[in-house]
């Protein structure tokens, strides 16, 4: 019966002594933060049922000023041109069906169909040969470049409406005077 | 007798000055003209949309406009060219 012998255990060499540099320590001060995501983009309706409502008011809403005020100006002024060239019978829901629902993306166009309703209405109810109509009926010309107007104004307000409900608001801080 | 006849030729409706707004305008002679307002106004609407500062605005919806006008007469003189010689 034999015992079992010892291992010789491998003797590791001498420890030689070696200049030894301290052991980097990490840095004391805290690590850099990521750089800022860019904001997600915010789904904001109201802004955008603003901007139905009265074109512009949606961007001015969301700090967008100088953008809201060229965009009033811009489309305002093309449906109220239209108003103008073509009289209220460019706004006809019974009768031009298909341009309304291009002017319809601006919301005071319902505004101008009522009281346009209105008017016809009274002159059905008086029917006084002596007076003159309440309005003249576009036709023509004066028609199709009133309607085109104020259709083409809707439209590109509905293109706003998408805009804003993507857009994200403009933080405070970037907001100037004129701005 | 020519008391009357003026007084026959001059309805309610005609002697009415033109209503802004209820009655449509005279356009006739510059309806070609009125294709300007609409175009600028797409492009100002277009590049505000694009997120082009206010200060470069003029510049970039100015040559869109003219970019516009450009096919626009580009395709009226093909269409003169096709109804002329088809």
């Amino acid at each position: 019966m034999t015992s079992p012998q010892p291992q010789p255990t491998p003797t590791s060499p001498a420890p030689t002594k070696t200049p030894t540099t301290p052991p980097t320590n990490p840095p004391t001060t805290s690590p850099q933060p990521d750089p800022p995501k860019p904001p997600a983009a915010a789904w904001s309706p109201a802004a955008a049922i603003a901007a139905w409502a009265f074109p512009g008011l949606g961007h001015l809403l969301l700090g967008y000023r100088a953008q809201a005020l060229i965009l009033a100006i811009a489309l305002t002024g093309l449906y109220t041109a239209g108003l103008l060239i073509g009289g209220l019978g460019v706004v006809n829901r019974q009768d031009h069906r298909w341009p309304f629902v291009g002017q319809a993306m601006i919301a005071p166009t319902f505004l101008v169909d009522l009281y346009r309703n209105r008017l016809d209405q009274h002159a059905t109810t008086t029917q006084d040969p002596n007076q003159p109509p309440p309005y003249t009926k576009p036709l023509g010309k004066p028609q199709t470049i009133g309607t085109l107007y104020t259709a083409i104004a809707g439209m590109l307000n509905a293109l706003l409406i998408l805009d804003l409900l993507h857009r994200t608001p403009k933080p405070p801080s970037h907001l100037a005077p004129g701005q | 007798m020519t008391r009357g006849r003026a007084a026959q030729n001059t309805s309610p409706h005609t002697m009415l000055a033109l209503r802004p707004f209820l009655d449509p305008l005279p356009i006739e002679p510059y309806t070609t003209l009125l294709v300007l307002p609409l175009v600028i106004a797409i492009a100002v609407v277009y590049k505000t949309l694009k997120g082009h500062p206010p200060k470069k605005l003029p510049r970039e919806a100015g040559g869109l406009v003219l970019q516009i006008l450009l096919f626009l007469s580009a395709a009226y003189m093909l269409l003169v060219l096709i109804e002329t010689f088809a």
